[in-house]
């Protein structure tokens, strides 16, 4: 998660007694660790390229672009699963930073310690639900609730939205959406509580003390001092939600073509390629690595839109970053 | 594939008699316990079809001492006697609680053989297969030319065996609707490529003279993986249906966008459990065991029949030969037909490179493929015996299977 101190700072701190290895020596050790876990990105880079590259050299790479996802016909457009991969992360994210981030908040600055206690393994077990369950359970409980009450009633109060046609199925981009966003929510929640907690307490104090409301301080000096983690927590939760692949697929209705209603089934490229791989051989089997490739070139860009995105907002403050992996 | 979901379920088969059963969990912390239950759930919905798989066989004669008989020819002691040995198979996850069920029996009865088969999809097991890294495959469509292609030249012929029989239902969940509904094959075709699009359309009215069919919109459900259910179904509407079925045979079809799609036959199950007004095509053993209503469809005599392991074994009788690649059985005369039905296949090297190994594949794949040893077994799962000639035909293809030296392996 995310350690305390936000400046790394150069050897020397180590706590006393115990005499450890010298400076060069942790420095090799620290290379060579980080080399590889390079060497392990470009191998796997390599690979997904390597098992891919059939489909590039027959077709191109136009092919991507295309509307219809047909092997027997030797079609292989991923258009369609673009989009719904786009479309169903866009949902659950547009859920899960308001909602994620006000748990979060709630429980660094708000709750008492016994309520937060509760939350925190709360939010720690839904981390720890493996992802077939998530979809099981958006299939066989929530769908029959979509069917009936959700999608009914999202389609009077936003049917002039024009994204809500069609007729009322339980599964499709909607639920894949939800499910996603309760999948992510942990993620979202348990980091931005870590970065929330380690905004240095004298910044909090002495806004209030300058008579902030407790409101104007979590907006303004919390969040504010937060940001670079908080962007941290969305990118990871970003990329749970884009790579998803059985929970979606039990949910999601593995539609081939573009939907034009957010009720209407889809099909993300993770559902494809986990519907498609087990029988897949040849030019198929090609394109669901090509597939992959797009789903990471699509994670790529969005980490790369969120960097921009703290680099234009930061700038020359440079508030120091402390986002660590979970 | 056809099967549950959770599709990489190793199925180790262990010895019946005493340890299975002291297997229960006894050690169970807090953690695990979050686990288990989680886990009992994930099992509880999606495997209740493979129940029937987990319990122990009534059979537990020693070996060497007695027969195995229930009903039909006796399969004897001594025919089963395997050198001690372990064997691994993969694929077809159709197949994999009859295989569960009947090596677990075979291990019952002799005890120094241990048979592994993991259901990872019958692609999967015929790739595991030309890689060589598993002694035989499970696939619900017998490897055709292409594939075997890919088999290396050292390894020599490949046999195919049936080794199960299935029929693919049409289930559905219709409020309202006591009769059983009947449909033909331009009709299913209508409903399934989106021609037919409300339950009350003029096609479903005309076979179902009496029934009050409601105007709701037809939900088909159909499998979003790869399946040899899906090549069987398809199979028979392109066999049946003439022109009104354009989407062709194929385990992946181009399904029309008011499909909706669901991985596994559990999956598939679930789905129309779930959703008022929708059918899907579904294995029998699942449909059964999830209590389905189910349609009866016309055959080729013009007979609506109801899909039963009755049934689908009558369209069976009606092919004595299959090879394959003459294996499709679908749309097959006689009034007792059902029309959708189709055989899974084992798969073997026709020379064994090891002698225990392969005397033990082809002794467990024959007590597997005969009446008296593990087709007895297929009724109770809901699954169709294989019929007697194909019986005859399992064996005359093993009879051929030969060891290093090659000597054949089987005597009979």
């Amino acid at each position: 998660m995310v350690t305390d101190d936000t400046k790394p700072t150069d050897g020397e701190r180590r706590p006393g007694g115990r005499r450890s290895l010298p400076n060069g020596a942790w420095r090799a050790i620290l290379i060579v660790v980080a080399g590889l876990f390079v060497a392990l990105v470009v191998w796997f880079l390599y690979s997904i390229v390597d098992q891919a590259r059939p489909i590039f050299s027959q077709l191109g790479i136009g092919w991507i672009f295309h509307a219809t996802w047909n092997p027997n016909k030797n079609q292989y457009g991923l258009l369609p699963f673009i989009l719904g991969t786009i479309e169903t992360t866009a949902i659950a994210m547009v859920l899960a930073v308001p909602i994620g981030l006000g748990t979060a908040l709630a429980l660094a600055y708000l709750v008492p310690p016994k309520v937060k206690a509760v939350l925190g393994s709360a939010v720690e077990l839904l981390a720890a639900v493996p992802s077939i369950v998530y979809g099981l359970w958006g299939l066989v409980a929530l769908a029959p609730l979509w069917r009936e009450y959700v999608e009914p009633f999202l389609s009077s109060v936003l049917g002039w939205t024009g994204l809500f046609n069609g007729s009322d199925d339980g599964v499709g981009l909607l639920l894949a959406g939800t499910i996603l966003f309760i999948m992510v929510l942990p993620t979202m929640v348990a980091i931005s509580r870590d970065v929330l907690a380690v905004v240095p307490r004298e910044q909090v104090e002495g806004a209030m003390a300058l008579g902030a409301t407790r409101w104007q301080v979590l907006r303004k000096v919390v969040l504010r001092d937060a940001r670079t983690g908080l962007l941290g927590a969305f990118t990871l939760a970003t990329g749970r939600a884009l790579g998803e692949t059985v929970a979606v697929a039990l949910v999601i209705g593995n539609s081939d073509y573009i939907a034009h209603s957010l009720k209407a089934p889809s099909a993300t490229l993770a559902s494809l390629i986990f519907n498609n791989f087990g029988e897949a051989s040849g030019t198929e089997l090609a394109a669901l690595f090509g597939a992959g490739l797009v789903l990471l070139v699509i994670g790529l860009a969005v980490n790369a839109a969120a960097r921009a995105l703290v680099r234009g907002r930061v700038g020359a403050a440079g508030g120091a970053t402390s986002v660590a992996v979970a | 594939m056809r099967g549950p979901l959770v599709t990489s379920i190793h199925t180790e088969v262990l010895l019946p008699v005493h340890e299975a059963s002291t297997t229960t969990p006894a050690r169970t912390s807090r953690r695990t316990g979050r686990a288990l239950v989680l886990g009992v759930l994930t099992a509880g919905v999606l495997l209740a079809a493979c129940s029937s798989s987990s319990s122990t066989p009534t059979t537990t004669t020693s070996p060497g001492s007695a027969t195995t008989s229930s009903g039909g020819a006796s399969y004897l002691a001594a025919d089963l006697k395997a050198p001690a040995g372990s064997i691994t198979g993969s694929g077809s996850t159709f197949v994999q609680p009859f295989f569960t069920k009947a090596f677990y029996t075979y291990s019952g009865l002799n005890q120094g053989v241990q048979i592994n088969y993991q259901g990872v999809g019958s692609g999967a097991g015929v790739s595991a297969f030309e890689a060589g890294t598993v002694d035989f495959a499970a696939s619900d469509v017998p490897m055709q030319a292409a594939d075997l292609a890919k088999v290396p030249a050292s390894d020599g012929p490949v046999v195919q065996i049936p080794d199960i029989l299935g029929g693919v239902t049409l289930s559905y969940t219709l409020p309202g609707v006591t009769k059983r509904l009947k449909l033909d094959a331009p009709t299913i075709a209508g409903i399934f490529s989106g021609t037919i699009k409300n339950w009350n359309a003029s096609q479903i009215a005309a076979l179902n003279p009496g029934v009050t069919l409601p105007s709701n919109a037809i939900v088909p459900e159909v499998r979003a993986d790869s399946s040899g259910t899906t090549y069987i179904f398809t199979d028979y509407l392109t066999s049946a249906a003439g022109s009104a079925w354009t989407l062709g045979k194929s385990k992946t079809i181009n399904w029309p966008a008011s499909a909706v799609a669901t991985p596994k036959n559990s999956g598939v199950a679930a789905s129309i459990k779930s959703t008022p007004y929708s059918i899907g095509y579904v294995e029998l053993n699942y449909a059964i065991q999830n209590n389905f209503t189910f349609a009866a469809v016309k055959n080729a005599a013009g007979v609506f029949v109801v899909p039963s392991t009755a049934t689908v074994a009558a369209d069976a009788a009606q092919k004595a030969v299959v090879t394959p690649t003459s294996f499709s059985i679908v749309n097959g005369p006689g009034v007792t037909s059902y029309p959708i039905a189709g055989y899974s296949w084992a798969i073997l090297l026709q020379k064994q490179t090891s002698q225990t190994t392969g005397t033990i594949l082809v002794k467990v794949l024959d007590w597997t493929t005969q009446t008296g040893g593990g087709q007895s077994l297929a009724t109770s799962l809901d699954y169709v015996p294989l019929p007697p000639a194909i019986q005859t035909y399992a064996r005359t293809q093993l009879l051929t299977v030969t060891g290093p030296s090659g000597q054949p392996l089987l005597t009979k």
